[in-house]
C-alpha cells in the first residue's frame, strides 16, 4: 500500500477511500496528523504513519479524539497544515475544543475528518455529524468516491487557509471503505518548521474575545455561503425543467444510477452538493431557476440539506414542492433501489425491486467472534465460572472493543455497552443506586482513552466495583494500532509503556492484581478474591487480564516459520459433555456427527480448552 | 462496457477483501472504472463478510442492490445461501464446497445436502467447486480465495485474462506468497473449465 501512497503524479491506482484521503493530505503538504483509531476512519492515519518518516511528517495515535484534535490545533496555530481523523462518535469526545475552534479559526490549514457510519456497521449509533458543522460554524464537505475524496481533501487545505477556518471532511463508510480508481496528483513538500503565532485576540477565549469571535464565526460562514457556487465540487446539471434532484455526497451516486435506471436522467435537473453546510446559495437559486416541477432532496440520515433548502426556498419565495424524508428513510444507508423507488413515487411511476432467489432454508446467524486463542474469551469464561463459584449475581457493564463480543452467547457478560469508557462510569451509578455487585470490563486502549477519570472517581467516592481490564497490548478491533501501553508509536520505534496496574495503584486503588487468562484455575481464584474484597471492603478493585492479542502472536509465529502446536480431542476420553463448545465456544472446536473435533488450521495452541475439559480429553498433538 | 455487479461473500478470515483487491487492481490496470465496497472493523475474524464489486463506465454507486448481481461468488455454502437474494435472474453462483459452522452454542445447522437441494429447488445456475482442496494441493488452504478467482475467470465473470490476474497477484501480495497463489489460480481456473460443462 505504501508504494501506491507515494506513487508518482499521473499514475492511476486502486485506492481505498481512506488511503485516497491520506494521499490528498500528502498532496496538500500537511506536516502533522493525529487520530484515535475508529472504524471507518482508521486507515487514513494508518496510511500516513507508514510513510511519515519517508516524507518527513509527524504522525501520532493520540490517547483519544479530544487530545488528537488539540494536537492538530496546536500545529495549525504554528502555521503548519494539520489533519485529524476520527469516527463520527469520536467527534463527541473532541467536541469541547471543537466548539472553541469554530470561534478561533485557524492559521495553518486544518481538515477534521469525521467518518460517519450510516447503518452503524461498526458503531453504537448512526449520528449525523453535519450537525457539528452547524453547531461549531465549521463548514462541512461530503466526498462521493475515493477519487473525489483525494482531490477534495487537497483543495480543502487552500479553502481552510483562505477563510481561516477549520473544515470538516465528512466521508461515510461507503467512501472510506470503498476502493476505486484514483489518478494521483503532485506530492507537496511538507512544511514542518512552524512558529507559534501568538494572537491573544483569537487563541484566548475569555468572554471579552468570545463575544466578538462568535460574530466573526458567523460572518465567516456567511461569506463562504456566498462563494461556494464557484467551488468546483458543487455542480448543476440542467434537464428539461420538469423535475429536479438535489443529492449530497455518497447519495449522489445512488441518485444518478436511479435516474438512469428509470430512464429519466436527461430530463432531470440535478444539483450535486459537496458543501452541505453552508449551502452554496447562488447555485441553489440557479437550480430552482431551472426547475418548474417537484424536487427531491436525496441525502443519508437526517434531513439537513432538506431543511436548509426549505428555509432558503421560503426566504426566496420559491414555490416548488420539495420532497425529502417523506419519501426516503431517515435511518440506515441508501442504495440505488431505495432512491429509484422514491423518485418513481414522486413522478407517479412504478418501480419494482425484484428478488429472484429467496431461500427458505433456516440459516444460522454468523456474528463476529473472538478469535481462536483470544485472551478475552478465556477471561470471560473465567468470569463466568468465578461468578458461579462465588454465587454472585452481578451486573456486567461492558465497553467498546473486541471484548464487546462478550455480549454474545454463551458468555452473555456485557449488560451495557454505551460509549468509550462508559461501562465503568455507568457501573459506578449502579453500584451507588443498588445493592448489586458490579463487575465492569474494559479494554486496555479504552482504559487509556476514557477509563481513567471514572476509575479516579471510584476511588474518590469509594464506590464498590470490580473493574477487569482486558489487556491485549494494542487497539485490536481497529487493526492493531499502538496505544500508551504498547511500547511503540504510530511510526514504530520504542516508547514508554505505561502499565495499567501502576496507574490503578497510583490513583489509589488498593486491590490491584494482574492475571494471565491462559491460566484458568489461578485466574478464577483471583477473580473470586477480588469480588469478595469489593463486597467486604466496599471499595473498588482492579484486575488486569493480560495476554497479547492472539492474532498478532499467531501472525508473528507464521511469519517466523515457527510451528504451531495444536490440540486435538481424544475420542476415547471425550464424554460429549459439550463444555468446550457450549460454554467456551472457541471457533476452532466444532461438532460433526456428534463428535467433538478441533480444526488444526484454526487452533493457535493456547491450551485453554485442555484446561477446562473436565475429562482431560483434549491434548497436544504429538 | 456495460455495468457488471459481482458479490463476493464468505466467512471473515477467508480472504474475501483480498480477492476484491486483486480484482480491482487488475481492472484499474486495464483502465476499467471500478468501485468495490467492503466492511471493516467490529472483529477481525469469523463473521459473515461481503464485498461488492462493480465495474463499467456508468458505475457510480459502490453497492449492489438485491436482485442485481450478475454473479455471486461464495467461499462458503451457508454464506452463499445468505446472499442468494442478490443474484439477478439467471445469474451465476460460483460456490466453494465448504461448510463452516458458526461457533455458536446449540444452533441448528443445515447440511451440505440440504443447501445444495435448496439451490436446485430455486433453479439457481450454480457451479460447485472444492477450492479449498485445490488450494491445499497448490500448497496452502489460505489460497482458497485465489483458486476461486481462477474459477471466476473460467466462467468469464471478469473482463480479465489469467495473465492480468497473475500480474495483480504479484503487485498486491507479498512475494513469498506468489508461487502458491499463482498455482492455486491456475488450478482453480482449470478445475472450473472442467466443471463448466455441467452448469
Amino acid at each position: 500500500m505504501t508504494k501506491y501512497l507515494l506513487a508518482p503524479s499521473g499514475e492511476e491506482v486502486l485506492l481505498m477511500g481512506n488511503e485516497a484521503i491520506a494521499r490528498g493530505m500528502l498532496e496538500a503538504g500537511i506536516g502533522v496528523a493525529s487520530a484515535y483509531p475508529g472504524t471507518p476512519s482508521t486507515e487514513i492515519i494508518e496510511a500516513l504513519s507508514r510513510v511519515a518518516e519517508k516524507v518527513g511528517i509527524y504522525v501520532e495515535w493520540s490517547t483519544n479524539e479530544k487530545v488528537a484534535i488539540e494536537v492538530a490545533i496546536g500545529a495549525s496555530m504554528c502555521g503548519v497544515r494539520a489533519a485529524v481523523a476520527m469516527k463520527h462518535v469520536g467527534v463527541n469526545v473532541a467536541s469541547d475544543p471543537l466548539m472553541s475552534l469554530g470561534y478561533s479559526g485557524v492559521e495553518g490549514g486544518l481538515v477534521i475528518v469525521t467518518a460517519d457510519d450510516p447503518n452503524a456497521h461498526s458503531s453504537q449509533n448512526e449520528q449525523d455529524n453535519r450537525y457539528y458543522g452547524m453547531h461549531a460554524y465549521i463548514p462541512v464537505f461530503e466526498p462521493l468516491s475515493p477519487s473525489e475524496a483525494k482531490d477534495l481533501t487537497r483543495d480543502l487545505y487552500d479553502l481552510s487557509e483562505r477563510y481561516k477556518t477549520a473544515v470538516f471532511l465528512r466521508p461515510t463508510t461507503r467512501v472510506c471503505h470503498v476502493r476505486g480508481n484514483v489518478v494521483l496528483g503532485e506530492l507537496k513538500k511538507p512544511e514542518r518548521a512552524g512558529v507559534f503565532r501568538r494572537d491573544f485576540s483569537r487563541w484566548v477565549l475569555l468572554p471579552v474575545n468570545s463575544r466578538r469571535l462568535h460574530e466573526e464565526a458567523i460572518n465567516r460562514i456567511e461569506k463562504l455561503a456566498d462563494s461556494l457556487h464557484e467551488f468546483k465540487y458543487n455542480f448543476l446539471k440542467k434537464g428539461d425543467g420538469s423535475f429536479g434532484v438535489i443529492a449530497s455526497g455518497i447519495a449522489y451516486n445512488y441518485a444518478v444510477e436511479a435516474l438512469m435506471e428509470l430512464g429519466v436522467y436527461d430530463k432531470a435537473t440535478v444539483l450535486k452538493l459537496t458543501s452541505t453546510y453552508p449551502l452554496p446559495r447562488r447555485l441553489v437559486k440557479e437550480f430552482f431557476d431551472n426547475v418548474e416541477g417537484k424536487v427531491l432532496v436525496v441525502e443519508e440520515l437526517d434531513p439537513i440539506v432538506e431543511w436548509g433548502i426549505k428555509v432558503f426556498a421560503k426566504e426566496e419565495g420559491i414555490e416548488n414542492i420539495i420532497h425529502g424524508k417523506d419519501l426516503l428513510p431517515r435511518v440506515r444507508e441508501l442504495d440505488t433501489s431505495i432512491v429509484a423507488s422514491a423518485i418513481a413515487r414522486m413522478l407517479g411511476k412504478n418501480y419494482d425491486i425484484n428478488v429472484y432467489y429467496k431461500p427458505t432454508l433456516a440459516l444460522p446467524p454468523r456474528p463476529p467472534t473472538l478469535c481462536p486463542g483470544c485472551g478475552h474469551r478465556a477471561a470471560f469464561y473465567e468470569l463466568k465460572i468465578a461468578s458461579a463459584k462465588a454465587k454472585v449475581k452481578a451486573v456486567y457493564p461492558g465497553d467498546i472493543g473486541c471484548y464487546t463480543l462478550g455480549f454474545f452467547p454463551p458468555y452473555r457478560l456485557v449488560d451495557i455497552s454505551f460509549s468509550m469508557g462508559s461501562g465503568l462510569g455507568i457501573g459506578l451509578g449502579i453500584a451507588k443506586a443498588s445493592d448489586e455487585l458490579v463487575v465492569a470490563t474494559i479494554g486496555d486502549s479504552t482504559f487509556f482513552h476514557a477509563g481513567i477519570p471514572a476509575l479516579i472517581n471510584a476511588v474518590y467516592n469509594t464506590t464498590p466495583i470490580l473493574l477487569i481490564v482486558m489487556d491485549n497490548g494494542v487497539t485490536a478491533m481497529t487493526g492493531h494500532q499502538p496505544h500508551p501501553g504498547s511500547g511503540y508509536r504510530a511510526t514504530g520505534g520504542t516508547a514508554t509503556s505505561l502499565k495499567i496496574e501502576n496507574i490503578a495503584k497510583a490513583v489509589g486503588v488498593e486491590f490491584v492484581e494482574v492475571l494471565d487468562p491462559y491460566a484458568v484455575d489461578a485466574s478464577v481464584k483471583k477473580i473470586i478474591e477480588a469480588m469478595e474484597y469489593v463486597k467486604k471492603e466496599n471499595k473498588p478493585a482492579v484486575i488486569i487480564a493480560r495476554r497479547p492479542c492472539a492474532l498478532i502472536v499467531y501472525r508473528r509465529k507464521i511469519r517466523r516459520g515457527e510451528k504451531i502446536h495444536v490440540y486435538y480431542v481424544d475420542q476415547d476420553k471425550c464424554t460429549k459433555c459439550g463444555i468446550c463448545v457450549n460454554l467456551f465456544a472457541c471457533p476452532a472446536i466444532y461438532v460433526e456427527e456428534s463428535k467433538y473435533l478441533i480444526t488444526p488450521t484454526l487452533c493457535t495452541g493456547c491450551g485453554v480448552c485442555a484446561q477446562i475439559c473436565p475429562f482431560k480429553a483434549i491434548g497436544l498433538r504429538g | 462496457m456495460k455495468n457488471r455487479n459481482i458479490l463476493l461473500c464468505g466467512v471473515g478470515g477467508q480472504g474475501i477483501i483480498t480477492m476484491g483487491r486483486l480484482i480491482g487492481t487488475a481492472l484499474v490496470d486495464k483502465g476499467v472504472k471500478v468501485r468495490i465496497a467492503e466492511v471493516h472493523g467490529l472483529a477481525q475474524r469469523g463473521g459473515s463478510v461481503n464485498v461488492h464489486v462493480r465495474f463499467g463506465e456508468d458505475v457510480y454507486s459502490p453497492l449492489i442492490c438485491k436482485g442485481k448481481a450478475h454473479a455471486v461468488v461464495a467461499l462458503e455454502l451457508i454464506e452463499a445461501t445468505r446472499y442468494l437474494s442478490y443474484l439477478s435472474e439467471n445469474g451465476i453462483l460460483l460456490v466453494n464446497d465448504a461448510l463452516i459452522p458458526p461457533p455458536l452454542p446449540k444452533i441448528k445447522m443445515p447440511t451440505r445436502k440440504e443447501i445444495l437441494e435448496e439451490f436446485k429447488r430455486l433453479n439457481v445456475k450454480f457451479c460447485l467447486v472444492d477450492a479449498t482442496k485445490i488450494a491445499i494441493k497448490a500448497g496452502s488452504a489460505a489460497s482458497t480465495n485465489v483458486a476461486m478467482l481462477g474459477g471466476m475467470l473460467a466462467l468469464n465473470l471478469l473482463p480479465l485474462t489469467l495473465q492480468d490476474v497473475r500480474r495483480s497477484v504479484k503487485k498486491t501480495l507479498p512475494s513469498k506468497f506468489h508461487k502458491v497463489n499463482l498455482k492455486a489460480l491456475q488450478m482453480g481456473f482449470e478445475e472450473v473449465v472442467k466443471l463448466k460443462k455441467t452448469l
